[in-house]
């Protein structure tokens, strides 16, 4: 059964799952590209210097990208499924309906897990043509809140998707964009090492919040 | 059990985003002014001079409670406006029998500002250990990086991304004559070319050793400081200046300051009276002709004093003011927000979680809060016992967790027992 | 089972806006029973009840046996859904909805869905949002067939669809429901081809449940009398006899279960003269309008 649901998620997701590929893929193209550029025409101690002193980052590019895959992902599979009520035919299915959404939510997010698991390892070797191991972890511990961001957004797009009224959608949307500016200060690298297992802790906790507007919907909640 | 855990979630997650941003958008519009002043100690008549935010411009006044005009204040100080003076034609040719020559009062004029966050920030610990002597005027980074490894300081070539092994082996062995232990602690340095010269680096070995690094002709010149062990080093803030009196500033660990001065590095602590926080207090420390400056700010107060150039303690200035918290604005903020959470709190680069809790007036805003849930509940039909965790919520964070329970509304499960 | 479902003492309002209060209505098993009733009446309302899309304030609805608040992935299986709209997972194409749905039905027959598909003008990739409405209610149905269950339950089926498709529908839901014995549950605001598919009739107003019977009871005592008004205008209030009235000047429509001698009986009693009194032949669609109202 989870295979079945994993093929129907598929067919939803698969195009877009391939143009964030490529997205990504294109953008660490770009990231290295204009590195390898710098080293060509710049000196390399001031290069490292800006990285190290100035707080420059050379993959400042990648900030927004996990947010939009996420973003895009919860979009294609859950706008069907609310265009029409068509949620219902899912939640007829004869299975558990809480183990149906999370079934879904967990192929997006496995489908993002992948995306961002090989962006992340291509990022790391091609950082370790250009810079010595000391500037990659760094970049490392700088992207890792934008991986955590673009899980985080998926799992709220989800659920604000599957709310079924706008009135609280627009408060969801407010909290929910409120929670992510929370993630992309960025003025320099590595500020958010302390706090990064509070992040995970809380974009773990809410890969399930889209049980709260699917208990919503299933009971015909609407005020 | 996963439609609570979902929706308890998402309450902490809207009770953690209020607390972040209401405090904030209330504060935009209801911020009271503080007035900081600005302090200088006038060599012309020994007094502290100030300049403030008044209600109609910058005033100056001194600690006496004179008022100046612009021209008369910076009469008051020419070794901060001696250019202004002398473009004047107003420059006094000595004070106090001091004969004043432009070249001596900046040489003299140092100033380092140390901001607690700047104490703790993310570094990646790649150091350019510039050319000491390089026979040119101006300084140039090096090519090679270098980072302290477990044994060895380990020299990395910008350009080739390769391992210096001649610099990093004479380096090494370099320390190790000096007695140095590997692995280091830390490493302390001004990294920048806009500067008269250059004093390499303060490295701190496992021992909790202060050595002086520095690369002459491309040779290692290393000194053992002999830094008293007495005084835990935070941090030093290196800064080479033509007046070639000290190295930099140390910030030790019991919140003292000192320079670390030319002779033999022997440590000269600057009067701080127990007022400096490394971790809160931003420190202005000012050297010129005739004397150095402390000055501390706080959030509510600032403490000033004054040495001569041998480190005696000639005045002091206090001054306190309200914060936020004593105005009437403050009182509403501490009622409706029992606590504010913000990821900055200047003591650190670092994003953290800081909590400011306001009691006990959040007190009173959060059982007006309970109340009100309690209502709501009465209204829903719901009993308090299936109600306890948001209770407790409601208790703990007052009116954000009440919006946060009413935001995401109780929906009971659809799957009871099933008979 | 006597009953594939029992629904008692359904209560439920929007707000403060009463769809309806204590409906009590079952379903043999075996039989087919349309629920009617024009727009806004509730029956979505009592469709999302039944498929625990809703918890109603009151009352409760049993589907094979089981509380619909709380259906068993077990009964889930057994009970087949038509959404109104026959809406299904439209960004699939006919094979791939097909291969979706066969892995949670262990009994999934693919042979009537494939046969139904065979006299669809489709290609083979054709996805099915890109499908004429008749072509869409086709492929509804038959995932339904396949999926073989006990009891349908079908949301306004008729909405959006041709007659011919419509015709189709009916016909082919009759002849199946009575060949495989299944429950089947309509509801449709189109009338006009319940005739020949339905046993039992539920027919929803405004207020709630207006009359709920066999639909043979339906059609042999519901009856419209027509006839003149001699002494001018009159009007008649509804009650026992009179379950409608309308009037065209002198011309009287009037809508009841009783008998013309009944009637006729009542009209005296009133002091109502009347004249050419007749009783009108009726279709569902009639005796619908009838009881329900024009308006």
């Amino acid at each position: 059964m989870v295979k079945s649901i994993f093929y129907k998620e598929w067919l939803k997701i698969r195009w877009a799952f391939l143009a964030m590929g490529i997205l990504f893929a294109g953008v660490l193209i770009y990231i290295y590209a204009s590195v390898g550029h710098t080293f060509r025409f710049n000196e390399a101690p001031g290069y490292w210097y800006n990285i190290i002193y100035r707080g420059v980052k050379y993959y400042s590019f990648l900030q927004y990208l996990p947010l939009l895959a996420g973003l895009v992902i919860a979009t294609v599979q859950f706008v069907p499924e609310i265009q029409r009520k068509r949620i219902k035919l899912t939640f007829h299915l004869p299975v558990d309906e809480y183990n149906v959404l999370l079934a879904m939510t967990g192929i997006g997010y496995v489908s993002l897990l992948v995306i961002f698991i090989v962006s992340a390892l291509c990022f790391l070797a091609a950082g370790y043509v250009f810079f010595p191991s000391n500037i990659v972890h760094s970049a490392l511990g700088t992207i890792l809140p934008w991986y955590l961001l673009g899980l985080s957004a998926y799992s709220l797009a989800s659920y604000i998707i599957l709310e079924p009224m706008w009135k609280r959608r627009i408060l969801y949307i407010l909290f929910a964009v409120g929670f992510g500016k929370l993630f992309l200060n960025a003025w320099f690298y590595n500020i958010y090492d302390r706090v990064l297992l509070i992040m995970i802790v809380v974009t773990l906790l809410l890969s399930v919040s889209v049980i709260y507007s699917g208990h919503r919907f299933k009971k015909g909640v609407y005020k | 059990m996963i439609v609570r855990l979902s929706r308890y979630t998402l309450i902490l997650v809207a009770v953690l985003v209020m607390s972040v941003y209401l405090p904030d958008l209330y504060w935009i519009f209801f911020d009271v002014k503080t007035n900081t002043p600005y302090l200088s100690y006038s060599p012309v008549d020994s007094v502290f001079i100030m300049s403030r935010r008044g209600d109609d411009g910058q005033i100056f006044v001194d600690a006496d409670g004179n008022t100046y005009d612009r021209d008369e204040y910076e009469a008051k100080l020419p070794f901060f406006y001696y250019m202004q003076l002398i473009s004047d034609g107003r420059m006094p040719e000595s004070i106090h029998g001091v004969k004043l020559d432009p070249n001596e009062i900046k040489r003299n004029r140092n100033m380092h500002r140390i901001r607690p966050y700047q104490l703790d920030q993310p570094l990646i610990p790649l150091y350019p250990l510039l050319e000491s002597e390089s026979g040119r005027v101006r300084l140039e980074f090096p090519e090679e990086f270098f980072r302290i490894q477990n044994k060895r300081m380990e020299f990395i070539n910008s350009v080739t991304k390769k391992i210096d092994e001649d610099l990093t082996e004479r380096f090494t062995q370099a320390l190790i004559d000096n007695g140095f232990e590997f692995p280091a602690k830390s490493v302390f340095m001004n990294p920048t070319t806009r500067k008269a010269f250059d004093e390499g680096c303060f490295i701190i070995d496992g021992k909790d050793e202060l050595y002086h690094v520095k690369k002459a002709k491309g040779q290692p010149v290393v000194n053992k400081a002999n830094f008293p062990a007495s005084i835990p080093i935070r941090s030093i803030i290196v800064s080479e200046n033509v007046l070639k009196e000290y190295y930099g500033v140390v910030v030790s660990d019991d919140d003292r300051l000192f320079f670390l001065t030319y002779d033999n590095y022997k440590p000269v602590e600057l009067p701080t009276m127990g007022y400096y926080d490394s971790h809160y207090s931003t420190v202005i420390i000012t050297t010129d002709l005739f004397f150095r400056q402390v000055s501390i700010q706080n959030n509510d107060r600032i403490d000033v004093f004054v040495t001569d150039r041998d480190y005696n303690l000639l005045d002091e200035y206090h001054e306190s003011w309200k914060t936020r918290d004593d105005y009437f604005q403050g009182k509403v903020a501490n009622f409706l927000f029992p606590f504010t959470l913000t990821l900055y709190d200047g003591s650190t680069t670092f994003v953290g979680l800081f909590t400011t809790w306001n009691f006990p007036l959040a007190l009173i805003g959060n059982l007006i809060a309970l109340i009100v849930f309690m209502f709501f509940l009465k209204k829903e039909e719901r009993t308090f016992k299936s109600a306890i965790p948001e209770l407790i919520l409601v208790t703990v964070t007052g009116f954000y967790g009440l919006i946060a329970c009413l935001v995401y509304i109780y929906v009971p499960l659809w799957r009871p027992e099933r008979k | 089972m006597e009953y594939a479902v029992e629904c008692r003492n359904l209560t439920h309002y929007y707000g403060a806006k009463k769809v309806y209060e204590n409906m009590s209505f079952n379903i043999k098993t075996g039989s087919i029973l349309g629920l009617l009733g024009k727009n806004g009446t509730g029956k979505t309302t009592t469709i999302n009840i039944l498929n625990g899309f809703l918890e109603p304030k009151a009352g409760e609805c049993f589907i094979l046996g089981e509380n619909s608040q709380y259906l068993s992935p077990e009964i889930k299986s057994r009970v087949g859904f038509l959404l109104e709209g026959h809406i299904q997972y439209d960004f699939m194409n006919i094979y791939q909805i097909e291969k979706f749905y066969a892995q949670f039905y262990p009994q999934w027959k693919k042979e009537p869905y494939y046969e139904l598909m065979s006299k669809l003008q489709i290609t083979e990739k054709q996805k099915i949002s890109t499908m004429s409405c008749g072509q869409q209610s086709q492929v509804a149905l038959g995932l339904i067939l396949a999926q073989d269950p006990d009891l349908m339950i079908m949301d306004d089926f008729s909405m959006g669809l041709d007659p011919g498709y419509r015709r189709l529908f009916v016909e082919f839901l009759a002849e199946y429901g009575k060949a495989e014995n299944k429950t089947i549950f309509v509801t449709s605001h189109i009338i006009q081809d319940m005739e020949r598919l339905i046993d039992d009739v539920v027919i929803m107003g405004y207020e709630g449940v207006l009359h709920s019977s066999s639909m043979e009871y339906f059609m042999n005592h519901f009856r419209q009398y027509d006839f003149l008004l001699k002494d001018g205008p009159a009007f008649l209030e509804k009650d026992d006899v009179v379950v409608n009235f309308d009037r065209v000047k002198n011309h009287a429509e009037m809508y009841s279960f009783q008998n013309p001698e009944e009637v006729k009986k009542y009209l005296k009693e009133k002091g109502i003269a009347f004249d050419n009194f007749r009783e009108v032949h009726m279709t569902l669609e009639d005796a619908f309008i009838g009881i329900t109202g024009k308006y």
